[in-house]
């Protein structure tokens, strides 16, 4: 037996032991193997040592880690940059109110080229620039996408209208800083500073569109209103429809069409989360503000690699650190450091209640929610927060957290635990009609899923 | 379809639905990312774990990986399989990284560095033993012959397969596959104890 076949027969070890090989190729493989006893040995030796190696499979990631590893993917994405052929849409700008002097329908823009394969960035595209206006270092231009998260900065002056995939519209007026997070489903329209017009239709039932100041969310289905942000507090006006503003508080005001709401007229409690710096000021962009946020990024990953190696005490310490030196430089690098600030709120609140402070990272998960972090986090934070309450056999208020995890990301991640979750907590509330719903709820969207046979059971309770 | 050098991954949605995601994924549709990447994740963490060992960073390289491969979907023909491309991704992120920590750190330690478990010491049962021993067998490869025999022999990928997501040819494949099986059976022949723990029969890993 030459050598060179020795090492074709090597080659083919894999294949045999796991079957592959064709009929005639066997026949070639077993008739060396007989009569070669080095390739023998050697193929006892590997037929028993594979599936050994293959056994020894590495812990695969669990839910949390999953889920943070999806954040990471979406604000990988978006922080790509790049221009693409706008989609095919059209778009009214409708008469507005008091906030933008226009009065009538601003423009219609038509499909521009054929809809080619891009890379993916955000859920929107610049349809109009005027005056000065970044994305970070970036003058931003007409047909260019808006990468999620990424902060938009707008001088005295500067006006820019966005159009979403989804159709809806959006304007806003300089000064002011803006930025889109969340997801084309999730809208998360965060407005630091400046006057923001939107115009809203043909939301599907499961999908949200949020404006987010620091002191307001407000919350639409189909409508056409305003907000503005300052360092005072924010104004909603209201021109069709209604929308609901969400207060720090926890507070809800519903506004209807022509009317207006004001935060800083209305009573706003404080927040209960412990009250961190206000909102920087107005500044330009730096081209440090990149540096910050992968200074920011591999921080967390310290802080990360403490946690895992079970070390809260020493990763809370850092975390403060870490939270220190990022609101110091907050306010020459507007929006780049808030989306690390939420990452540092979120790993906060996973070094609680690793170290065991249950209560206080239950607060810490909440407050994430309150103030607005990214739908994907606030699902994960609610969703951990209620496994606590739970554990801790706070039934009712696990119920509410499920529910609230359920309703921050529909089609997140933690989807389908959350109503799990939620569909459990309120049967062992005694709310056997909610605890139905839900069941009904799950058994529609994962008719196979792992809990549909006691949902199932649930459901059949219901009938006499 | 050929997907028969890929271990079976009960978890995964049947090929022509992974196509379909990928076709909306082009789209830009995030529901499609996340559906590639709920279906995808088990099986890349598991190869760039067992390509870097159980270092802290398998996410982020994971991470990284999705990023990557999310980003050139336009490049992704559709004559390969997914899965296949996005672990050709990732071992090219792995191998990336690995070469700048070589670089920077000049620490052999860390790219040796067989796994220092993560729990307490009543937490090491016998599979984590095992795991320990077999990542340290791995670690003590070359990376070229470490990602030939980790894709070939452990995820079951065919030669060719792995020579095209390694842009290697299919006779230097063959031949890191080889010497990273003379390495181990070299290994064992000194250590019979290595033997001994992989041959314990043990319930789960």
């Amino acid at each position: 037996m030459t050598e060179l076949r020795c090492a074709d027969v090597e080659a083919r070890f894999v294949e045999a032991f796991d079957g592959r090989l064709d009929p005639a190729e066997s026949v070639r493989f077993h008739s060396h193997i007989e009569g070669c006893a080095a390739c023998r040995e050697r193929a006892s030796l590997w037929r028993a040592l594979t599936p050994r190696l293959r056994d020894a499979v590495p812990p695969g990631p669990d839910a949390m880690a999953t889920r943070r590893m999806q954040v990471e993917i979406e604000r990988g994405l978006a922080s790509a940059v790049a221009a693409s052929p706008a989609r095919r849409w059209r778009l009214w700008w409708g008469p507005a109110f008091g906030l933008v002097a226009a009065a009538a329908a601003i423009a219609i823009w038509l499909r521009v080229g054929r809809p080619e394969p891009a890379p993916v960035v955000g859920y929107a595209a610049f349809v109009r620039v005027k005056g000065d206006a970044r994305v970070g270092d970036r003058t931003s231009q007409a047909a260019a996408r808006v990468p999620i998260g990424a902060p938009i900065a707008l001088s005295a002056g500067a006006v820019v209208e966005l159009a979403l995939d989804s159709g809806a519209a959006l304007r806003v007026e300089g000064p002011g800083r803006v930025a889109l997070d969340g997801s084309a489903r999730d809208v998360a329209v965060r407005l630091t500073e400046g006057k923001l017009q939107a115009r809203v239709a043909h939301r599907q039932a499961n999908e949200t569109f949020a404006v987010l100041t620091k002191d307001v969310r407000v919350e639409v289905r189909g409508t056409t209103f305003g907000v503005a942000a300052g360092a005072a507090g924010s104004r909603v006006e209201v021109s069709e429809g209604q929308v609901a503003v969400k207060l720090a508080s926890g507070q809800t005001r519903l506004v209807s069409a022509g009317d207006s709401f004001d935060s800083t007229a209305a009573a706003i409690a404080p927040a209960e989360e412990e009250v961190l710096e206000p909102a920087p000021a107005p500044a330009d962009t730096t081209s440090s503000c990149s540096q910050i946020a992968r200074s920011c990024q591999a921080t967390a990953r310290a802080i990360r690699t403490s946690m895992r190696a079970g070390e809260s005490d020493r990763a809370l310490r850092m975390i403060s650190d870490a939270r220190r030196a990022a609101h110091a430089s907050d306010a020459s690098c507007p929006g780049g450091a808030g989306a690390c600030d939420d990452e540092l709120r979120y790993l906060h609140a996973e070094a609680l209640n690793q170290a065991g402070r249950l209560d206080d990272a239950v607060a810490a998960y909440r407050a994430l929610d309150r103030r607005g972090a990214p739908s994907a986090m606030r699902q994960n934070a609610l969703y951990a927060a209620a496994q606590i309450e739970r554990r801790q056999g706070h039934t009712a208020a696990a119920a509410a957290d499920f529910e609230r995890a359920l309703a921050a990301a529909p089609r997140g991640a933690l989807h389908e635990d959350a109503l799990v979750g939620a569909m459990d907590s309120a049967r062992a509330t005694g709310d056997t009609a909610r605890a139905q719903a839900l069941a009904a709820r799950y058994l529609e969207e994962f008719p196979r899923g792992l809990a549909a046979p006691a949902a199932r059971k649930l459901a059949r309770d219901s009938q006499p | 379809m050929d997907d028969v050098g890929e271990m079976p991954d009960p978890s995964r949605p049947p090929a022509p639905q992974i196509a379909a995601l990928v076709d909306r994924a082009r789209r830009r549709d995030p529901a499609a990312f996340r559906d590639l990447f709920q279906a995808h994740v088990g099986s890349v963490h598991r190869v760039v774990r067992r390509m870097v060992g159980g270092r802290a960073d398998v996410d982020d390289l994971v991470q990284t990986a999705f990023v990557e491969a999310f980003r050139s979907l336009p490049d992704f023909r559709g004559d390969a399989l997914f899965s296949t491309w996005l672990t050709r991704i990732a071992i090219r992120v792995t191998m990336r990284a690995a070469r700048r920590r070589h670089a920077t750190q000049a620490s052999l330690d860390d790219v040796l560095e067989p796994v220092a478990p993560t729990a307490g010491p009543e937490q090491i049962t016998a599979a984590r033993e095992t795991l320990a021993l077999v990542e340290t067998l791995l670690a003590e490869l070359r990376p070229k012959r470490r990602a030939a025999f980790v894709l070939h022999v452990l995820e079951g990928y065919s030669m060719e397969e792995v020579a095209a997501i390694l842009s290697a040819s299919t006779s230097a494949v063959k031949v890191r596959v080889h010497d990273a099986r003379r390495h181990i059976e070299r290994r064992l022949k000194q250590n019979p104890s290595m033997v001994a723990v992989l041959n314990r029969r043990e319930g789960e890993s």
